[in-house]
């Protein structure tokens, strides 16, 4: 019971800890890609404690839902962290939600953040809201149908039990479907996380921006805390990605030597998986956004050639 | 042996990879990135062509997996290349049918291929899904023709009907003889060419490879 | 014999009801309170029948008629489950009538009113608990005639009647919004899962999901509404026109899920069957409750506003700062967001469609779950709601509860911490928004819900085919306009492109037949004696061959 609890904890301290990083981390290689110097991969972390000591100044024409808003994604997308594998395959929530659960939770996370987009009443604010909707409803069938295609695979849609599942196979599990539903859901982790041909995480203009517009109006505080959703949340996207399809490596038992290699592969991963990342982002422009969907259509294609796959290899 | 190499995990791989690559040719809208496609397409083949040859111990198909890679990964993308550079045309294709129904089309055709394949009694589970890929492959080559409007991508169009035929072949002959091999790729290659040139005439009589405005050609 | 007596004691209720709000037809408070409160206490004995029902043994009750047709009443599990939600839709939106009745007080006849919507109530009751086809279309034919009335009640212009699946659903974006609110609540919350009773009991109990083509074409259907219904209320600006679409939506979402369980009755998984059909059920009680919320929610609107056009609506969360929490809980269940119900039914469905390509152990766990309760027969197969389907379901149940109540766990008291914080120690500032370089923010600077549905509705154009009309008329420069009108019509896809088409083939080919339409008796009479001449061929050439 509590190394179960224990487990949980720091599994929250692990995520909240790792989420800058893993935002430094990409931000220098694309910096290297772009033979930059960039910042220190530390740099999220001092961000994140400057926000944290200043004050913010707050629209006069909000809400209580621009109060909340914030706190509730953060909650959200916490709530998914409970559920989602980082380091060891076993958790004690992995009853308590699946991938599908996840899906919806960062759903709720994405309402309430274009919610507050609108409540101060700028216009920017709203454009962002409406481009990360009309996004969010080209991205969820595409997700949903990827998360079909992984649980065809493996025959369940608890977290823990894939992870488990995918890594006692060891490396018979390489598929095609493994690997076309990977692809699928590596385009669909580049518009959930905001990065470059859906969205583009370092600019402010208004032409293009959909996350920053919808967050515009926060600052300080706030600010932060939007921000450490965000990254948290982007965290888990990789982490998905990693212990879903190369699970190799989770610890399986709670055992110290375990735990710390886990770790250690875990970070491995999420690095190589951000170093993919950035080459997409270096090497790709922003994509219009009537173009989007067309993106997004290919990863449905993509998990749908891994379901027919699937089919077909095993005799359908 | 047959069986040993059809159920082996990276042909399995491969196949998924050739449908993968076409459905990006599907999914793109410029003429380089399409290109770029068929040359990756051409490749994964050339890489079935060798794993069947490894094998099944056939020397010839070590050729021919090696003339797969000169003339169609490389020789022909080249050719294509050259040509939308010299003729500057615009980079992007024009289409009749867009990319997201274009790609849901894509996917039509696979399911349709595969029970196509399926009501044909086939010997084993992995030829059925080589045969249906290069079925989806064939079928796909031709909306490809149907839905584009540039000249150049009804030139793919054909080159990507006749890798899924080669697939096909490959997959349930394990290569026809080295001679008819020989005669298709010359055939292939004699076939990009002389499209080439007709590219060219088109482009200098219409001042536009938009094979629409071959219709002023009526009467 | 104590099931009889709450039964009839809910019939005797509405009827009171519905008397009293006739004699008391000049006075609109007392007709009002009369009406109402009688809904408010049948509802209350219908609860407690329909749980009785549900945990105790199916109820039946005959009137008098011969051995050949006897009228009368059965309810079993099912009609129980459907009259429970039907009692609680009224309960809660009688309460709120009591007080949402006042905006018609001296403007229309109250009495009235509370005479057709307490026999409206009853209609739906009886519908669900008819004992044979016969009662079942009588009463369903009065239902469906209140129903007009009460769409006619506000507008004097008739905008007519059934259930909403496409390509059958035109005529309720129109109907349910033209009612008053509290009617408007009633009817797409509660009316068209009628429909879908009857579905359920014509195709599972009647006909019996033999044939696996029609659980494919329920699917289908289920998901052409669904799809359609949510897309047309992307765009759609009368807030409850927009609810009406949604109405469509969820029909569609419930038809998917009894596709699907027609479907795995028909291909022999009797254990999927029962999952996907609860989780339809549950869906279809989900949504009559959070879409009473909604209607009753723009009901308040409207009644605060006189406007339901959410272009001309804003700001109301500081106005109505509770009714504004009310409304976001209803929109966050219709979103099936966590951690309200809608999240809850539709991770239930999604699960059971899943399942349905599951390895055979998951399988086979949950049918022994199932079949070790109880018989697995098509006569028990809508029954599970009672005791055999208890415990799997609420298995199957738990993990989307126990998400939700973690994740409320850990939101609650964060939000109301901070926002303690936030007022109490003062560190920010408050300024205005910035107004994009203009002098001073308005409402029209805001991102309206037409821009907000924009993206969505330029994607689909060829679904929506937008008519567009810009007027603008400019100042000396062509930059600076003086006014600027905008005005955007969508297109109802079926409407144009099934519902005219044949009515226009229906009224030409009268036109033709009008012809024959002599209007003298000597030719009417010469058209029944070459009807009767031709039948009589027709019965001597059938009998020679």
């Amino acid at each position: 019971m509590i190394s179960q609890i224990a487990i949980s904890i720091s599994q929250i301290i692990i995520i909240l800890a790792l989420a800058p990083l893993l935002s430094g981390i990409i931000k220098k290689i694309k910096a290297f890609f772009q033979i930059r110097k960039g910042p220190s991969i530390f740099q999220p972390y001092y961000d994140i404690a400057k926000l944290l000591r200043k004050d913010s100044v707050i629209s006069e024409n909000v809400s209580w839902i621009f109060h909340a808003a914030p706190v509730i994604s953060f909650a959200a997308v916490l709530t998914a962290g409970l559920i989602v594998p980082v380091f060891i395959s076993q958790l004690p929530f992995s009853f308590a939600g699946d991938l599908i659960a996840v899906v919806y939770l960062f759903a709720l996370a994405r309402f309430f953040t274009a919610l507050a987009s609108l409540d101060a009443g700028s216009s920017f604010g709203g454009m962002g809201g409406s481009r990360e909707m009309f996004v969010a409803a080209m991205v969820e069938p595409a997700l949903m149908l990827s998360i079909f295609a992984v649980a065809l695979n493996v025959g369940s849609t608890n977290l823990s039990l894939i992870s488990q599942t995918v890594s006692a196979m060891g490396l018979s599990a390489v598929s095609p479907y493994h690997l076309l539903a990977f692809v699928a859901l590596f385009i669909i982790a580049i518009a959930e996380t905001g990065r470059i041909p859906v969205d583009n995480p370092s600019t402010h203009l208004e032409l293009t921006m959909i996350h920053e517009a919808m967050i515009l109006e926060y600052s300080g505080k706030q600010l932060a805390i939007v921000e450490i959703s965000a990254m948290v949340k982007q965290l888990l996207v990789f982490s998905l990605l990693a212990n879903i399809f190369f699970p190799w490596g989770i610890a399986t038992k709670i055992s110290a030597v375990g735990i710390a290699v886990a770790l250690l592969v875990f970070l491995i991963k999420i690095v190589i998986l951000g170093a993919l990342m950035a080459m997409v982002e270096t090497s790709t422009a922003k994509w219009r956004l009537f173009r989007l969907p067309d993106l997004l259509s290919i990863s449905l294609m993509l998990s749908f050639l891994s379901i027919v796959s699937f089919i077909i290899v095993n005799g359908g | 042996m047959e069986e040993i190499v059809f159920n082996s995990g990276i042909m399995q791989l491969l196949i998924a990879l050739i449908l993968a690559s076409t459905f990006l040719i599907l999914g793109s809208t410029r003429l380089y990135s399409c290109v770029k496609a068929f040359g990756i397409q051409s490749f994964l083949l050339a890489c079935v062509a060798w794993v069947v040859g490894f094998s099944t111990g056939k020397i010839d198909l070590y050729i021919v997996a090696f003339l797969t890679l000169i003339i169609k990964a490389a020789v022909i993308p080249y050719i294509f290349i050259y040509i939308i550079r010299e003729i500057k045309v615009k980079r992007e294709i024009e289409l009749y049918v867009g990319i997201s129904p274009s790609l849901i089309i894509g996917g039509v055709l696979v399911v349709i291929s595969y029970y196509l394949i399926r009501s044909i009694a086939v010997i084993t589970e992995l030829s059925s899904f080589a045969l249906s890929a290069s079925m989806s492959l064939v079928s796909i080559g031709l909306f490809i023709m149907i839905s584009r409007k540039k000249a150049i991508m009804q030139m793919l169009g054909i080159l990507i009907m006749e890798n899924g035929l080669f697939l096909g072949a490959i997959s349930l002959t394990h290569g026809m003889p080295l001679l008819v091999e020989l005669g298709i790729f010359f055939d292939v290659l004699i076939a990009v060419l002389i499209m080439g040139i007709l590219i060219f005439r088109i482009n200098k009589t219409f001042e536009t490879i938009d094979t629409d405005k071959l219709k002023t050609l009526i009467g | 014999m104590i099931y009889n007596n709450i039964f009839y004691g809910l019939i005797i209720f509405f009827l009171i009801g519905a008397m009293l709000s006739i004699v008391f037809n000049k006075k609109d408070r007392l007709a009002t309170y009369c009406s109402f409160l009688s809904a408010v206490g049948a509802s209350v004995f219908g609860i407690i029948f329909s749980l009785s029902v549900i945990f105790g043994e199916t109820f039946s009750l005959s009137l008098s008629g011969s051995s050949f047709l006897k009228f009368g009443f059965f309810v079993d599990r099912l009609s129980a489950f459907f009259i429970l939600v039907i009692s609680v839709a009224v309960f809660a939106v009688s309460i709120y009538s009591i007080g949402y009745m006042r905006e018609y007080y001296g403007k229309k006849n109250i009495g009235y009113l509370g005479f057709l919507y307490n026999i409206f109530i009853l209609s739906m009751i009886l519908v669900v608990s008819a004992n044979n086809a016969i009662m079942f279309l009588i009463v369903w034919q009065l239902m469906s005639v209140i129903s007009f009335f009460l769409v006619i009640f506000e507008h004097e212009k008739p905008e007519t009647r059934k259930a909403g699946i496409v390509p059958l659903h035109i005529w309720l974006p129109y109907a349910h919004p033209a009612a008053p609110s509290n009617v408007s609540a009633l009817m797409s919350g509660v009316m068209i899962k009628t429909a879908i009773y009857m579905f359920i009991r014509v195709f599972f109990d009647f006909l019996g999901a033999g044939v696996l083509w029609w659980g494919f074409l329920v699917f289908a259907l289920g998901a052409i509404s669904a799809l359609t219904g949510i897309m047309y209320a992307v765009v759609e600006p009368d807030i409850k026109r927009m609810l009406a679409f949604s109405s469509i939506e969820n029909i569609g979402i419930i038809l998917l899920g009894i596709g699907a369980s027609m479907i795995f009755l028909a291909s022999g998984s009797p254990a999927l069957s029962a999952i996907a059909a609860i989780a339809a059920l549950y869906h279809l009680l989900n949504h009559s409750i959070f879409k009473g919320l909604l209607f009753i929610g723009a009901g308040s609107i409207l009644f605060s506003t006189h406007t339901k056009n959410i272009e001309e609506l804003g700001g109301l969360i500081k106005k109505m700062p509770v009714m504004a929490l009310l409304f976001l809980i209803g929109v966050l269940s219709i979103s099936a967001l966590p951690p309200f119900s809608g999240f809850v039914s539709e991770w239930l469905l999604l699960q059971s469609l899943l399942l349905s390509f599951n390895s055979t152990d998951t399988l086979d766990r949950i049918a022994t779950d199932f079949t070790g309760a109880g018989a697995f027969d098509r006569s028990f197969s809508f029954g599970f709601l009672g005791n055999a389907g208890m415990p799997s379901t609420a298995i199957s149940l738990s993990t989307p509860v126990i998400l939700s109540l973690i994740l409320l766990f850990i939101s609650i008291p964060s939000v109301i911490w901070y926002i303690k914080n936030i007022n109490t120690r003062g560190k920010h500032q408050v300024y205005e928004t910035w107004g994009c370089g203009q002098p001073v923010l308005t409402a029209r600077n805001e991102y309206t819900a037409c821009a907000f549905s924009k993206p969505a509705q330029m994607w689909f154009k060829n679904i929506f085919r937008p008519e567009r009309e810009l007027r603008a008329s400019y100042t000396v420069s062509p930059l600076i306009k003086e006014s600027f009108k905008f005005e955007l019509h969508i297109e109802q896809i079926f409407e144009r492109y099934i519902y005219l088409p044949v009515t226009d083939i229906i009224v030409s080919r009268s036109r033709t037949i009008k012809y024959i339409q002599t209007g003298s008796i000597h030719a009417y009479l010469a058209y029944i004696f070459g009807t009767m001449v031709i039948l009589m061929l027709y019965i001597i050439l059938g009998g020679s061959s």
